[in-house]
């Protein structure tokens, strides 16, 4: 490449904080997708052979007509949704207790709950369908070790980030590929109930996430969670600070003058999506973001001033699958149902890094693998839907400056998009391909 | 086909835009997110397209001129929001160079604004290749889709050149779009920027041009399935030439065990050597088409149509 000596332009470091979390969700939704693809070849779509809490109240079959699939899809999401509210309230509830020591052993657990379990029940699923040879001594050995990593990277706040970053990523995979095991019906309105619960729960007065996160904030403490944190941009041109950056972005707000307040009034202004992209990064750039010598995860900013940047997470339970029954392999499982601690919304974290909840990983990563299920097409369609939700939510993150939900418009996005894509654009299409018609 | 087949025809409709992606675009991560929006704009409006067109069809491909009317309006479409984008990029100049110069940095450059424009013509060629080509090919990598169809206990039987020179023809005619859609966009952005008038009709000038390519392939693609001795079932097919005698085609075909086939092919090639001989395949056009009206499963169809292989 050409070494020339140019100043960098704006646009080289514009919209980094973004790409370093789309490119994580997008990672996740491609490895899910590719596990449907290769691991549903040879099975017959019509029998789920997966017993949940969410498929208690009605399982699917297709002969069924299209109301009582209908009505016993939304029988199945909402028996769901009160069980996450329930395992929700009682995370408050021991949150503010103060036994924030069980709840992380808690969530330790359960992560190498589903590396172990989950992780070892789709190798197999792998090691059946390639016929790789391997002994099971090697086999429990590995996976041990493999799940006992993941425990530590998600514990341990000292772990290098790319092993703690790729372990969120697999967990994701991992427990959206099982999600996407439900029948099809229950499925796309368990996503939407989801969706409106993750909206009531974060935004309302009474919803038990917003609770948690008042109580978080007021006792200054973080609340123990698995969440995915992008790794923090390093402003390189902070040379009228001597190479220290310092940490406080609202508290430096009136010492930099208005150049700040202007960005975000014109970020108010306007409609544009890249606008607001630019006062996201000014905003995290100035004075954010690789403090020498403080310790990451700990601080929660309170903002002087215009406003308050505060560090919120969100919090969901997500009670996962429940491996109580057997299907006709005989498979030998654990009859023990398991909680996750699963986290959705979005916020700013202490660096400036922005911070997007698991939960959300994974519901997205459910989305785009069933919509793997139908046509390639259906999951460009709602892949792009989905950034383009996860877009919206940062843009709003940027000009609202509190924990947002953020399932709510990518999923009503996502869902859309894979009706319209399914309905219209695939008749459509496949008309034009078929006759070389193209434009 | 076989997977490795699969991916050298993805690769073939979209490998250069790959490594423009790699070596252009992914160092600035502003042009990654220029790339997922121009998109997401060429989706919506092929969304909105075949909304509007969605009454129509399916087309009888015995005519030319629905095609014709669908491609102008189509093409037309897509120059205005072409103008669209090149509005929503002035303004978004504007704030840049804002945000530039109260960051004390220097304003756009001139290949900044060029890699913005190719940014956003990659996004729609990447949309086009997709939803044009590799949705054909993803069946081919075998059953990965999830739907139960009639022709799906199928065995597989390797297919001849026919399916691959149809694939071909999908996945270079997808590169060629790709190329056009991407850089028509650099010269449409510098011919509006400098007012110049030739660059500015050049571009719907060649989209037009490459949009009417259909009418110089006096070809199409047809398919269909069924049992030696008891019939076949016939499915799309495009600008069948006139036809003087007629195959009958009684039997839609059973679905037993062992025995069915699928063929694919494209007119004028040379046929499969399990039909050589014993089908007049321009005559078999007409009458699958009419099985088409009648079936009313064409879309679905299109699922066993392309399960080939050995």
């Amino acid at each position: 490449m050409a070494q020339n000596r140019r100043p960098k332009s704006v646009i080289d470091s514009l919209g980094e904080e973004i790409v370093r979390i789309v490119t994580p969700v997008s990672i996740c939704m491609f490895m899910v997708v590719v596990l449907v693809s290769i691991l549903n070849t040879g099975s017959s779509p019509s029998a789920s052979s997966v017993n949940t809490i969410a498929t208690i109240a009605y399982n699917e079959t297709t002969s069924d007509s299209f109301w009582e699939k209908f009505k016993g899809a939304l029988f199945n999401s909402l028996i769901f949704v009160a069980a996450i509210t329930l395992a929700t309230f009682v995370l408050v509830l021991l949150f503010y207790l103060r036994c924030t020591y069980f709840l992380k052993l808690y969530m330790g657990f359960s992560s190498f709950l589903v590396l172990g379990f989950m992780g070892g029940e789709i190798a197999l699923f792998f090691i059946g369908d390639f016929n790789i040879p391997i002994d099971s001594i090697t086999f429990f050995v590995i996976l041990f070790n493999f799940a006992s990593v993941g425990v530590l990277a998600v514990f341990m706040s000292k772990m290098a980030i790319f092993v703690t970053q790729g372990y969120l990523v697999v967990i994701g995979v991992l427990v959206a590929y099982w999600f996407t095991l439900l029948p099809e019906w229950t499925t796309w309105v368990l996503l939407v109930a989801l969706a409106l619960y993750d909206l009531a729960a974060v935004l309302l007065p009474v919803g038990p996430l917003k609770i948690l996160v008042e109580l978080a904030i007021s006792r200054d403490e973080d609340i123990p969670a698995l969440v995915y944190e992008a790794r923090p941009v390093t402003n390189h041109d902070s040379g009228s600070r001597n190479g220290v950056v310092r940490r406080g972005v609202w508290r430096e707000r009136s010492s930099v003058g208005n150049g700040c307040d202007d960005n975000l009034n014109s970020g108010t202004n306007s409609n544009l999506s890249l606008d607001s992209d630019s006062v996201v990064d000014s905003n995290l750039t100035r004075g954010t973001v690789n403090s020498i010598g403080s310790d990451h995860s700990d601080r929660i900013l309170i903002g002087a001033g215009q406003g308050q940047v505060l560090e919120r997470e969100a919090e969901l339970s997500a009670p996962l699958i429940d491996h109580r029954t057997s299907d006709q392999l005989h498979r030998q499982e654990n009859s023990a149902s398991r909680e996750n601690l699963l986290l959705e919304g979005i916020g700013l974290g202490s660096t400036g890094a922005i911070k997007l909840g698991l939960g959300d990983f994974i519901f997205y990563s459910v989305l785009v693998g069933r919509a793997a299920m139908y046509d390639f097409m259906t999951v460009y369609a709602c892949y792009l839907a989905i950034i383009a939700g996860l877009g919206v939510t940062l843009m709003l993150l940027a000009f609202y400056q509190k924990a947002l939900p953020a399932l709510p418009v990518s999923i009503a996005l996502g869902v859309l998009f894979y009706f319209l894509t399914r309905l219209l654009l695939e008749v459509f299409v496949v008309q034009c391909s078929l006759n070389l018609v193209m434009f | 086909m076989t997977v490795a087949a699969g991916i050298g025809y993805a690769l073939l409709a979209l490998g250069p835009s790959l490594s423009l992606f790699i070596s252009v675009i992914s160092k600035k991560p502003f042009l990654i997110l220029t790339v997922l929006s121009s998109t997401l704009l060429w989706l919506m409006s092929l969304i909105v397209l075949a909304g509007v067109w969605r009454a129509f069809l399916p087309l009888k491909s015995n005519t030319w001129w629905p095609f014709a009317i669908l491609i102008l309006t189509s093409v037309s479409f897509q120059e205005g929001l072409r103008i669209l984008f090149w509005k929503v990029y002035k303004r978004l100049e504007d704030m840049l160079d804002a945000f530039a110069d109260r960051l004390a940095k220097p304003r756009l450059f001139l290949t900044d604004k060029m890699l913005i424009a190719l940014a956003g013509g990659l996004g729609h060629g990447v949309a086009h290749a997709v939803f044009f080509c590799i949705s054909l090919l993803t069946p081919a990598f075998g059953p990965a889709t999830f739907f139960v169809d009639k022709c799906s206990q199928l065995p597989f039987f390797l297919v001849s050149a026919d399916i691959n020179s149809g694939l071909l023809i999908a996945a270079i005619m997808a590169l060629a779009f790709v190329t056009i859609h991407t850089f028509s966009m650099v010269i449409a952005f510098s011919g509006y920027a400098e007012g110049n008038k030739v660059d500015q009709y050049f571009v719907p000038a060649v989209h037009l041009v490459a949009g009417m390519v259909y009418f110089s392939i006096y070809a199409g693609i047809f398919y269909g399935c069924g049992h030696p001795g008891d019939g076949l079932e016939i499915r799309s097919i495009n600008l069948a030439p006139d036809i003087t005698n007629f195959v009958h085609v009684d039997e839609l075909c059973r679905y037993g065990d062992t025995g069915k086939f699928c063929f694919w092919g494209l007119c004028g090639w040379h046929s499969s050597p399990l039909f050589h001989g014993n089908l007049n395949l321009v005559a078999l056009w007409e009458n699958g088409y009419e099985k088409i009206i009648r079936n009313q499963t064409v879309i679905h169809s299109k699922r066993f149509l392309l399960r080939l292989t050995l």
